[in-house]
């Protein structure tokens, strides 16, 4: 049951997902299983993605499924325990309220098992080092679609220096039109192009290995 | 290689001539010979649509940004993209029709009711015994339409219409907007090309009419602007700041009222501009005429009201409850044939429907010209015919055991016309990445519209009508639209292609002070939904992506 799980999440197929996540549940199926279950129909949406074969709208798609089934689980994962493989704190930042491409980064980090901290849109630099405080996360992924939003990031990244903490954070940037030269201006380590580039870029940071 | 001092460039096939100094852009010159050369992202180097072949002698040496676009093919047939390309040498310049701006249709007529004149607004600054005369504007961010009225019978004397000047520093609205903050001297520059093109556009008007009748600057009296809040804001110098960054905030929304000489515009008289309020950052004074003209703001029944374009706009009127609610979302350049491989404006050539019937396909280009690309209506249409046929699945997803699907060189295609039908020789095709860019924009389109609705209590069954509005919601085939989900197939609605209704109430506004104070009321009335802050808007969206299960028969 739960390999077609995964396969029904792979293809999209909200429907079918929630009914045997539902049926598992009242079968008596730990929640934690099932969550992995769809973790692994995450990791082949993302490499779907990766080959062209899904795109953006698709994406977002999958990361509503995934939010639908997080509710469902819910109250059975509170007391099971799954070893987070890391930190990440993520938001959009100040001036800038783009969030689809945040929130598709933000499920498949999520899907990856990542303890994932999301602080929404619009977020002032002192929110993110106040978090980085809080969560002793090592990974920061600033998102920003407009031009401006690039001065914001690179405030972010002079606070975070100021606090002391930039030995301590990697910081990656996305977003429509982030690349290298933004990334080296804004001060980030690296920058990615897509949210499979983001996820590549926390798993090998966070040193949990990269799926081909 | 460096040359120094001027150098002369031809352009074709317009056959402008311009002399300007070496080292000049591709795109400079063009600024300079008058050309409205499409930049669509703001002469960034970014986009790489804005290609052009130099000819002669003095091809320039590709830069980075020119290899990564152009393959060695193109680059040795001279081809270069007009914002990078540096001339420093005589040349000639073939620009392709797909990037020249002043070719494109010009959506200019809306309804063609008569309006009503009121004393209100007669200014009777002219010489007496003159039949005072006025006009209208709509400024939008891809034209700026005009039409002469006279004053005194709400008459409408000539129309005419040109690209807005302003689409050489960029196409979208942002990177405009981005420019103009850049300080004092760049946001002139914007306000400069508006200003000359509105003067441009008075001009061409009175030449117009004065074949038929006469007609002299001097009898003109009043000019009434409308146009979305960043090129009202771009008119008349206002600071954009607000507009670029959240919480999007208009610097002013106020109806203005200013002297035509103080904005620029030279005319003889004292003439006066009324320029029309404003809602928001996003819903400007263009939908409040669209509301106006279409009277949703007093109408006795349930209606909705659409401009799609780079940003769309919608408003909901439910008389009954008195609530006239609007909203905007950012659905992209895709519905102006933006972001799609063989997407282009609507210009001669352009496919602008697909039919498809028991003998195959029937195109219908712009100008009965052969195809060379897809318009935003043809988008549409070609996308509702993989839709219909089964070439896509309810994810959009391009299946390759259909017909015509096949592999491209970034991924599966769709080959819609061959390249010995075609007028440019090479195929025409749609992309899975055009379809997922369609899905994106119809989403944006669709999950605002049901947003609204869902906030409103409003059931599909309730509206009773659909309006419309701007250039694209004018040419698009309803029937299409609805079977891709872009709009909710409603089923007591009438859908009403209404033209350039921004136009019609900016022209309804010119004659007319209780309509002025009617939209007056309507931009205080008006209640602005964010739609981001909707919870399930994202989800909404998501939904909206796909294609509806059932496809119509």
């Amino acid at each position: 049951m739960l390999e077609q799980l995964i396969k029904a999440l792979a293809e999209l197929e909200e429907d079918q997902v929630l009914d045997i996540v539902r049926k598992e549940l009242a079968g008596g199926t730990e929640a934690l299983s099932i969550l992995q279950a769809c973790q692994q129909g995450m990791t082949e949406v993302g490499d779907r993605f990766e080959k062209s074969e899904y795109f953006v709208s698709d994406l977002m798609m999958s990361g509503e499924i995934f939010k639908q089934v997080g509710e469902l689980l819910e109250p059975g994962l509170e007391s099971a325990t799954q070893v987070s493989a890391g930190a990440v704190v993520i938001g959009t930042v100040q001036g800038d309220i783009h969030d689809i491409g945040k929130d598709i980064v933000v499920n498949m980090l999520k899907s990856a098992n990542l303890d994932v901290t999301d602080l929404g849109v619009d977020v002032p630099p002192a929110q993110f080092v106040d978090a980085l405080k809080e969560t002793d996360a090592s990974v920061l992924a600033m998102s920003g679609l407009l031009t401006l939003a690039f001065d914001s990031m690179q405030e972010t990244v002079s606070l975070i220096e100021a606090a002391g903490l930039r030995d301590k954070v990697r910081i990656m940037i996305g977003g429509g039109p982030v690349d290298g030269g933004v990334c080296r201006v804004v001060g980030a380590d690296d920058w990615g192009a897509d949210a499979q580039a983001a996820v590549r870029l926390a798993k090998t940071w966070l040193e949990i290995g990269v799926q081909a | 290689m460096k040359a120094s001092g001027s150098i002369r460039i031809a352009f074709q096939p317009v056959g402008t001539r311009v002399e300007v100094n070496a080292g000049s852009t591709v795109l400079e010159a063009g600024r300079e010979a008058g050309l409205i050369l499409a930049a669509n992202c703001g002469g960034n180097g970014l986009c790489g649509r804005c290609r052009v072949t130099v000819l002669g002698d003095n091809i320039p040496v590709p830069t980075e940004a020119e290899r990564q676009a152009l393959n060695q093919e193109e680059l040795e047939a001279g081809q270069r993209l007009a914002c990078r390309a540096h001339l420093h040498g005589d040349a000639g310049v073939h620009i392709p029709r797909t990037m020249l701006g002043n070719q494109q249709r010009l959506q200019l007529e809306g309804g063609m009711e008569k309006l009503s004149v009121d004393a209100g607004v007669l200014r009777h600054n002219i010489a007496p015994d003159t039949r005072p005369l006025g006009v209208a504007v709509d400024i939008g961010c891809t034209k700026i339409a005009a039409y002469l009225l006279d004053l005194e019978t709400g008459d409408q004397l000539a129309a005419c219409g040109m690209p807005n000047p302003q689409i050489s520093y960029g196409e979208d609205l942002i990177s405009r907007l981005v420019y103009a903050r850049k300080g004092g001297k760049q946001a002139r520059e914007l306000s400069g090309c508006v200003r000359n093109g509105i003067s441009k556009l008075i001009e061409e008007l009175l030449d117009a009419r004065a074949e038929h009748a006469s007609a002299k600057p001097e009898q003109l009296a009043d000019l009434c602007v409308v146009g979305n809040t960043a090129m009202i804001h771009l008119l008349l110098e206002l600071p954009v700041d607000g507009l670029l960054v959240a919480p999007f905030v208009a610097a002013s929304t106020a109806a203005v009222d200013i002297r035509a000489g103080d904005i620029g515009i030279e005319l003889p008289g004292d003439v006066q501009v009324h320029v029309l309020p404003a809602i928001g950052a996003f819903v400007g004074a263009d939908h409040v005429a669209m509301i106006l003209a279409n009277g949703l703001h007093n109408c006795s029944h349930v209606s909705l009201g659409i401009d799609i374009g780079t940003n769309t706009e919608i408003a909901l009127s439910k008389p009954e409850h008195g609530l006239l609610l609007t909203a905007s979302c950012p659905a992209g350049p895709t519905f102006e044939g933006g972001h799609i491989r063989h997407g282009m404006r609507a210009a001669p050539g352009a496919i602008e429907k697909i039919k498809h019937g028991p003998d195959g396909l029937s195109l219908t280009t712009i100008g009965n010209e052969l195809p060379v690309g897809l318009c935003g209506s043809g988008v549409i249409d070609a996308v509702a015919l993989l839709w219909h046929t089964g070439a896509i699945d309810y994810r959009g997803h391009l299946q390759p055991d259909q017909a015509g699907v096949r592999q491209g060189d970034s991924g599966r295609e769709y080959l819609l016309v061959e390249a010995k039908n075609t007028g440019h020789g090479k195929d025409i095709v749609i992309t899975q990445q055009d379809i997922s860019e369609v899905q994106l924009a119809k989403a944006a389109v669709a999950a605002s519209i049901r947003t609204l609705l869902t906030l409103s209590n409003t059931n599909d069954e309730d509206i009773e009508e659909l309006v419309l509005a701007g250039a694209f919601g004018s040419y698009l085939d309803v029937d299409s639209s609805i079977e891709i989900g872009l709009l909710p197939g409603l089923p007591n609605a009438t859908y009403l292609q209404a033209g350039n209704a921004a136009g019609t109430g900016a022209k309804m506004a010119l004659v007319s002070s209780e309509m002025r104070a009617q939209a007056e009321q309507i931009a205080r009335r008006a209640v602005r939904i964010d739609l981001k802050q909707q919870k399930n808007f994202n989800r909404e969206l998501a939904l909206a992506t796909r294609f509806p299960k059932e496809r119509l028969t």
